[in-house]
């Protein structure tokens, strides 16, 4: 029975599979759904995941990180820097080429360097502590520092949320609040302009030009060698629909897979389940420290006491093994990362944190939560935060509204009273908030800094001495200070560890772990 | 009769200018802020206003109006602000599944409701009759992807005929082209065919009860077929009529099944863009919607001088 | 599918250029006579009545707090704690529907009264002011060309976001039009009646010709059209939170508890298949009232039947 439906659905999804074949030979074809559209193609100018995908298929930066999260050289060759620290010499590798022909020289790579430490966050803070990026010849990029800078190799090799991507430098110089539209990088794969739509397909082919290191890939460093000719996105906006799609063998992967979908993945023959990112998201409650009550430390540790991250994973995932309780402001499982927050984080009862909350002065102030009715791994978190907090005796207000009402209003610094907000949650992947320095969550910029605009110069002048810490375990010493701080502070509260899992046919081999899918060294049996 | 047209074609004019101002205002109104989504979760108050400015959006309404509609009877409907691509290069890029989409809806539609409201007026009162019109009803009373979920479920799941979602162009030829949209077709199709199959139903009976017909039929059965044809024919002007008010309803049902079956069509393009507040892209797809929409009620109505002479303008 | 244009605008106004033929209103004896005759429509009149109960006792019917959270017990299958199951944040899908009744109720309703009588006012104006008709048709015509569900997206976006309120609205102005053209209609084929032109060379006001002679002729196909109108506006409230822009879901519906589900329909299709039922049968109920409707006030398409 089953032998015969497979049989009948091989069958009849035939004139669709062999549809490339038949038009260009023996095209290799990797067909990929990417869990969200592709609209924004310049990686640099948003951190959404699904540029970054895209990024890493067109482009290639001068560090990758390996499988211990350490920087390898990808287009480097390697690096000198001075005895005072204050100013690092990178070299190219031979035979690096962009997508039009033109090689890569090292005035490309400042150009680009520079863009990108404008509009990252760790990004902005080696910019920030730079005085050039320049060339000294078409293979050296010098870069002058004004103070040292112990992480720059972990800056310019970040693996997510806009790691530092190489572009022409023609392109390189489009300013930060504009997009490059235009494609060309230097990466294994090479974008498909005319046969781009956004919303239903974007085309990568393999590029010949490209020269992959030796070493054996891990996460984004060792060699890229892409083993499929074409790589055909195919937006599925819909995730069940998504999940049929692979079960009948319509396209090959699947970013994504609804949690609840899993075990009808692990059911399926020839479908089964990958997690690409083994560190997975960390979902956040961020407040306003702007306005009241959340300008009020006590307030805000009331509430880290208060929250139970249980009911927020599983409203995520019903699956125990795609949660991990993470009681730290920073993700678990991370280098540097210790689980610091036992005893703090929802050390309370609901009676507890009612009293607690009397004592911090709450007067009842209204507390807007926004909330994103159309995002499915945020909206429930608010939900379950209006719940704890009306139980423990808050004014709560839930506004639900669609995304882009959220994305707006959370970054007005008004008072609840004139459209400003108290609350609102988002998620991270958690390899983009691993240190100090990039973990927005954090930090302390005030108002130029993340919505919320948490003030704290303690937490800037312990960053700035991690930046610039020269040994590990100094490095590892202010790191836990940042966290002490950040827990004592709580600048955001961390609302616990959720994993995501795509699905793969199974005849898929090599693929790679990383935050985002890569097209390289996975290949057909 | 050519004043007729030229009369029409004009009052058409202040209609699409009204949707314009409408749109236009509305989407001015509304809360969300492209250059927040667009700069993501990292961004700072600073670069949102950065890209703010770089894309115009600070400049007043009657600017960015008149810039827009100027551009527009040009035919130029600017840039999307997410993809940075001509907002006519997007559209035209959708139309083709729609459109596809449409057609067979509309084929599979006539060709079922048509002889179902005729069965149905001819064993007027029958168990078929009774049948037929309680289908009708569920028609119109079963949420659209309900229909669609069900039968990809059993079709494209279970039994494999059919692909579960995607489109393929046409150019890649006929026959898959039709199996991509067999699925999706046949769900829109449940509200065409309640409706028709009712309208055909009603004005059958209608015909059937004047005096030339019944005279014909009371003198034997020898003339069925041709009187039928007679009738059906008669029938035609309130069919048309009907398919034409029909667009509008089938546009907000491929709204819906384009996302279910994940089908890269108009639709689908409007949900998205509305939702992530892609201006230039809402304002023009919107327009279009309403210039078809208006363009086929046009065609209608000058469809009847051809299928009834006696009807003239 | 969410039924803007409907049965009664096709068969009452097949060719909306062509003068209609108008039937005065049947006499009341003849009326009750066609109800009775009508076992559909005290079917729908019947299933609608219980939904209605269904929504007014909720809080008595349902098992559960529909908002209570329990993502513990998330996607339960249906069992004797959960009638119908859960939904992801283990909320009782029972519960839900049993609340989901009166989201949709009231939209339905809402939406028909709102858009009737607005409609029935725009179609006055437009009926016997001259100057104001083609301003006010043209932007009708122009709000008619907007696909209805595009226009309610549209609105809710500009309203910050769902609630009873901004549903109705937004559906409403997507409604009105119809209901417009159709009493215009009505009132310039009565202002052409001579009975009519002979009472208003007699000095009968304005008021009392609409008093008199248009409203008898008007609420006949504007009960039925109302009918229709709240059972598409139950579809579009469903399709709204179906592509994420109607109810938010600390309010269930009947709409959001499916879109919520949608997402597991290979898995749990109880989660979909019961607030669905429940959802058919009801606009069934109003659409079964609505066809009964019709052939009451209109017995030459009574005849028929």
């Amino acid at each position: 029975m089953i032998s015969r439906r497979t049989l009948l659905g091989a069958a009849a999804a035939t004139p669709l599979l062999s549809l490339p074949s038949f038009a260009q030979g023996a095209t290799k074809t990797l067909r990929y759904v990417p869990s969200s559209n592709l609209t924004i193609l310049d990686p640099i100018f948003t951190p959404a995941a699904v540029s970054i995908t895209h990024g890493y298929a067109v482009f290639d930066t001068l560090y990758g990180m390996d499988a211990n999260m350490e920087p390898a050289p990808q287009m480097a060759e390697g690096h000198t820097v001075s005895d005072d620290g204050l100013t690092w010499e990178i070299t190219l590798r031979d035979g690096l080429m962009f997508h039009d022909g033109e090689p890569v020289r090292a005035q490309d790579c400042a150009a680009s360097l520079e863009r990108w430490s404008k509009r990252d966050g760790f990004g902005q803070a080696l910019g920030a502590a730079t005085e050039s990026f320049s060339a000294k010849d078409d293979k050296t990029i010098v870069i002058k520092l004004t103070r040292p800078f112990g992480r720059l190799l972990h800056a310019i090799g970040k693996p997510h949320s806009s790691p530092a991507f190489i572009m022409p430098e023609r392109l390189a110089k489009t300013d930060i609040s504009e997009q490059v539209t235009e494609m060309v990088g230097s990466g294994p794969f090479k974008f498909m302009a005319d046969e781009y739509v956004s919303g239903d397909r974007v085309v990568y082919e393999k590029f010949e030009g490209y020269n992959p290191r030796s070493e054996p890939a891990a996460w984004t460093s060792g060699g890229k060698v892409a083993h499929f000719d074409r790589v055909i996105w195919n937006i599925i906006p819909d995730p069940a629909t998504a999940a049929a799609a692979i079960q009948a063998g319509e396209v090959d992967w699947v970013a994504s897979i609804l949690p609840d979908l899993a075990p009808l993945i692990e059911m399926s023959p020839d479908v089964e389940l990958f997690r690409q990112d083994p560190f997975g998201l960390i979902s956040v409650l961020r407040f306003n420290h702007l306005q009241a009550p959340f300008d009020n430390v006590e307030i805000r540790r009331a509430v880290l006491k208060a929250i139970d991250q249980t009911p927020y994973m599983q409203s995520v995932t019903a699956s125990e093994a795609n949660q991990q309780q993470c009681l730290a402001s920073f993700p678990c499982g991370l280098p540097g990362v210790n689980e610091l927050g036992e005893g703090i984080i929802g050390s309370l009862d609901v009676e507890g944190a009612k009293q607690a909350l009397k004592d911090a002065g709450y007067n009842g102030e209204r507390v807007v939560i926004l909330n994103p009715t159309d995002i499915a791994s945020i909206h429930p978190h608010g939900l379950i935060t209006a719940d704890i907090l009306t139980k423990i005796g808050m004014n709560v207000d839930l506004q639900d509204t669609d995304w882009g009402t959220v994305v707006q209003r959370r970054v007005s610094k008004e008072s609840v009273d004139n459209g400003g907000w108290s609350i609102a949650h988002t998620n991270w992947p958690a390899i983009s908030i691993d240190n100090p320095a990039t973990n927005a969550t954090t930090r302390g910029l005030g108002e130029k800094g993340w919505w919320g605009w948490s003030q704290d110069e303690v937490m800037e002048e312990t960053v700035a001495d991690w930046l610039s810490a020269q040994s590990d375990e100094e490095a590892q010493q202010l790191f836990d200070k940042a966290h002490a701080r950040a827990l004592d502070q709580v600048p955001t509260i961390p609302l616990g560890q959720t994993f995501q899992d795509g699905a793969v046919r199974t005849d898929l081999t090599g693929l790679l772990h990383a935050s985002v899918s890569l097209f390289w060294n996975v290949d057909r049996a | 009769m050519s004043a007729y047209i030229l009369r029409r074609i004009l009052s058409t004019v202040p209609v699409v200018l009204f949707v314009m101002i409408f749109v236009f205002s509305l989407l001015y109104l509304a809360p969300g802020d492209p250059a927040a989504i667009l700069a993501g979760d990292q961004a700072t108050q600073e670069d949102i206003e950065n890209i703010r400015t770089q894309l115009g959006l600070d400049r007043s309404f009657p600017v960015r109006f008149v810039e827009w509609a100027g551009g527009v009877f040009q035919g130029d409907f600017g840039t999307s602000i997410f993809t940075r691509e001509p907002v006519s290069t997007m559209i035209l890029q959708r139309v083709e599944p729609t459109v596809s989409l449409m057609i067979v809806t509309l084929i599979i539609a006539l060709a079922i409701a048509i002889p179902m409201g005729v069965a149905a007026a001819w064993k007027r009162g029958s168990l078929l009759d009774r049948f037929i019109m309680l289908f009708a009803v569920l028609g119109f009373s079963v949420p659209v992807f309900v229909v669609g979920y069900v039968l990809a479920w059993t079709l494209a799941l279970k039994l494999g005929w059919l692909p579960v979602q995607g489109y393929t162009p046409i150019a890649e030829g006929i026959w898959p082209w039709l199996r991509s949209l067999i699925l999706p077709a046949a769900t829109l199709s449940g509200v065409y065919i309640a409706l028709i199959a009712r309208i055909t139903r009603a004005t059958m009976l209608e015909i059937l009860q004047q005096d030339y017909i019944r005279t014909a039929r009371a003198k034997g059965a020898a003339g069925h077929t041709v009187l039928f044809i007679h009738a059906l024919r008669n029938a035609m002007v309130p069919i048309v009529t009907v398919v034409g008010l029909g667009i509008a309803l089938m546009i907000s049902g491929a709204v819906v099944i384009e996302t279910v079956f994940a089908l890269p069509g108009l639709g689908r393009l409007t949900v998205e863009s509305i939702l992530r507040r892609d201006y230039p892209v809402i304002q023009a797809v919107i327009l279009v919607f309403s210039f078809v929409y208006v363009i086929i009620n046009l065609l209608i109505d000058l469809s009847y001088t051809l299928i009834d002479p006696r009807i003239s303008y | 599918m969410t039924a803007p244009i409907n049965q009664t605008d096709a068969e009452f106004a097949a060719a909306p250029d062509r003068p209609q033929i108008l039937t005065p209103p049947p006499q009341r004896s003849r009326r009750m006579a066609l109800l009775i005759e009508h076992p559909t429509m005290w079917i729908g009149l019947i299933l609608l009545m219980l939904v209605t109960l269904m929504g007014i006792f909720a809080p008595w019917i349902a098992t559960a707090d529909p908002s209570a959270l329990n993502p513990a017990f998330r996607v339960k299958p249906p069992s004797a704690d959960a009638w119908f199951g859960t939904d992801m944040l283990g909320r009782d899908i029972f519960s839900r529907t049993v609340y989901g009744a009166r989201v949709s109720l009231v939209v339905g309703a809402g939406v028909a009264i709102c858009a009737s009588v607005v409609g029935l006012a725009i179609g006055l104006l437009s009926g016997f002011i001259r100057w104001a008709d083609n301003i006010v048709m043209r932007i009708m015509d122009g709000l008619m060309s907007i696909p209805a569900i595009l226009l309610a997206i549209a609105l809710m976006t500009l309203m910050r976001g769902g609630s009873v309120f901004n549903v109705i609205l937004a559906i409403t102005i997507a409604e009105i039009p119809r209901v417009a053209r159709l009493t215009r209609s009505v009132v310039l084929s009565v202002r052409e009646q001579p009975y009519v032109e002979a009472g208003k060379a007699c000095g009968t006001s304005t008021l009392g010709i609409i008093r008199r002679h248009i409203m008898p002729n008007t609420m006949a196909p504007l009960t039925v059209q109302a009918t229709y109108i709240c059972a598409s506006a139950m579809i579009t409230e469903a399709i709204l939170s179906f592509i994420g822009a109607g109810m938010p879901s600390s309010v269930p519906s009947w709409g959001n508890i499916m879109a919520e589900g949608r997402a597991l329909w290979q898995v749990k299709p109880s989660i979909v298949f019961f607030p669905a039922l429940f959802l058919s049968i009801t606009v069934l109920a109003v659409n079964l009232l609505g066809d009964g409707l019709r052939d009451a006030v209109d017995p030459r398409l009574a005849k028929q039947v």
